[in-house]
């Protein structure tokens, strides 16, 4: 399908993502420069790698699929499922986890809160992390065998020495720095891609028009927000409480990837305003990833499979080179979404479980040489082991399908336990846990039990929401009724609690 | 169906948008109380364009634009 031109270039781009991953590695001399990039990134550079570990190459295809069936609805997942959340986890708790200086996010939750809530919440990251990161190795080397026609086995294998290669002798330093130069791939090739598609179909009047006179199947089309009692998958009561309220700002506070990235800022500014970048960037991704799926609903609308459109459209308006370059947007996407993984299962494995253990065993943290050995060796034991677990994890899809489950069932009562954790000082670590427990109890209950009271068949949004209420009505009445953590604990990590020194009062 | 599910099936579109651009608005304005010493932490000066106040604002528009005629 790729003609030699369109070979040539992906072949370029991969050779550059080494070359530069590998490039960044060179400043790497301790713990802290493999797992925080030394925290001299500026925010630029993070806020694109925020957005670029965000789209993965599934969001592209599934996200063009989405707009195919439901419309420019499906864009509420990167416009209201970003803002306000990045402006509140930037203002609200960038500053006490940058300051912190937290490696991960059930690091503070440990401090704040003690070892149980650190170790449930890490366990939980840890198992979707590793098997997030089979999974999009998988895909990764898919992708890569069908476009240069290797077989499966042989594109795994490259794939791990390319990313493993830079991840490992860069550490998160050469993460943020290739998934930059991964956004601007991505950016070029789709606008060139948003282009012809539209050019295609005679421009944004053709496109309305053409998806308009489909009939009743394109009613709601070009509506953003539809009817509670919608048969689509988006009613707006379910994307502006569960999605703009909760499960945006879970995301954007409580994930390891993200939250990772800014403590690698140079500054607690450039950490902000990494995140606000990230939303000015975050604008612009439904139009690159959507304009494409309703062009080619315009063109061919009987695909019988939606998430074709996105392929059928490259194959039909991109010329030789430019395909090349969409190409390596979607390997960028992949690849991206394999290095976040890879250092993210690494960091929370040494602070939450190996830091911990060595805590209990009364021996005294690891030197920063140490962290960097060890992040180094479990970074090659990680991607060598899902090296050898992705060609079968597809076949235990239950696996990834249950793990994404749990982690959507953790995000109300994570929200509500950060929430009250950094705005609450008489909040405790007993309400927390129970708050945590009793929340999650409460969304799994609902997710299989549930269904009848909710309008919509698949009501993640709102279980989302009901369950954040609820952790947030038990944090707050056991704190109550539970004695006071002392107040070393919280000393730097609740709002009015920073002291006079650190700038914030 | 329960009398908050009629409720909400009831709101007019102008109802659900007011909600989206409210949660946006608010969700974003009361940066404004931040103090300054907070938005300029760790900044190696305090020039006009650092004020991530200001950032907030600005990107909020095109999203409440969005979210007010994209019916």
């Amino acid at each position: 399908m790729l003609q030699p031109l369109d070979l040539v270039v992906v072949l370029l781009y991969l050779g550059a993502v080494l070359v530069i991953g590998v490039l960044a590695g060179r400043r790497v001399h301790s713990g802290g420069d493999f797992f925080v990039g030394g925290r001299s990134l500026p925010f630029w550079a993070i806020g694109m790698s925020i957005v670029v570990s965000d789209i993965g190459a599934i969001d592209m295809i599934s996200g063009a699929g989405g707009a195919y069936r439901y419309g420019v609805a499906q864009a509420n997942f990167d416009w209201i499922g970003s803002m306000p959340a990045m402006v509140i986890v930037a203002f609200l708790f960038v500053p006490y986890l940058y300051r912190s200086r937290v490696y991960t996010i059930p690091e503070f939750l440990g401090r704040r809160y003690g070892v149980g809530v650190q170790l449930v919440q890490a366990a939980i990251w840890l198992g979707f992390l590793l098997a997030m990161l089979a999974l999009m190795l998988w895909m990764s080397a898919v992708f890569l065998g069908g476009v240069l026609g290797w077989n499966t086995t042989l594109a795994i294998w490259v794939t791990v020495a390319i990313v493993g290669l830079y991840t490992t002798t860069g550490g998160l330093r050469a993460v943020i720095i290739t998934d930059a130069m991964q956004m601007i791939v991505m950016f070029v090739g789709f606008t060139a891609l948003v282009v012809l598609c539209l050019a295609e179909v005679g421009g944004i009047s053709g496109l309305v028009e053409k998806v308009s006179a489909l009939g009743p199947r394109t009613d709601d089309h070009f509506a953003l927000l539809l009817p509670h009692d919608t048969d689509k998958p988006y009613p707006w009561s379910g994307i502006v409480f569960g999605l703009g309220m909760v499960l945006s700002t879970a995301y954007f506070c409580g994930n390891q990837a993200v939250i990772q990235r800014t403590m690698a800022a140079r500054s607690e500014w450039d950490a902000k305003a990494a995140m606000l970048f990230a939303a000015l960037c975050k604008l612009f991704v439904p139009v690159l990833v959507f304009l494409p799926g309703l062009a080619a609903l315009a063109a061919h609308p009987e695909l019988e499979d939606p998430d074709q459109a996105v392929p059928k459209m490259i194959v039909e308006v991109l010329p030789t080179g430019l395909t090349g370059l969409v190409f390596a947007a979607f390997f960028a996407a992949l690849m991206s979404s394999v290095d976040s993984y890879l250092n993210s299962s690494t960091t929370v494995t040494l602070t939450d479980f190996y830091g911990r253990a060595r805590a209990a065993l009364g021996k005294p943290p690891a030197s920063p040489r140490e962290e960097l050995r060890l992040g180094r060796v479990l970074t090659v034991v990680f991607i060598v082991a899902a090296g050898f677990t992705a060609p079968v994890i597809e076949r235990f899809e239950t696996i990834y399908v249950a793990l994404q489950t749990l982690l959507s069932l953790f995000q109300g009562p994570t929200l509500a336990i950060l929430l009250f954790g950094v705005l609450w000082r008489r909040a405790t670590g007993k309400a927390a846990f129970v708050a945590l427990v009793g929340g999650v109890g409460l969304a799994a209950w609902l997710t299989a039990y549930g269904e009848d009271h909710f309008p919509s068949n698949d009501p993640f949004l709102f279980i989302s929401f009901w369950s954040f209420v609820a952790s947030v009505a038990t944090v707050v009445l056991v704190s109550l009724v539970t004695p006071p953590d002392p107040p070393e604990r919280i000393r730097g990590l609740v709002v009015g609690h920073l002291t006079a020194e650190e700038g914030i009062s | 169906m329960s009398a908050l599910d009629a409720w909400l099936t009831a709101q007019p579109p102008w109802v659900w948008h007011l909600a989206a651009v409210s949660l946006l608005v608010l969700g974003s304005a009361w940066v404004v109380f931040v103090p300054a010493r907070v938005v300029y932490a760790d900044a190696p000066d305090r020039r006009r364009w650092r004020d991530l106040r200001l950032w907030a604002l600005v990107i909020v528009v095109p999203y409440v634009l969005l979210y007010w005629f994209l019916r």
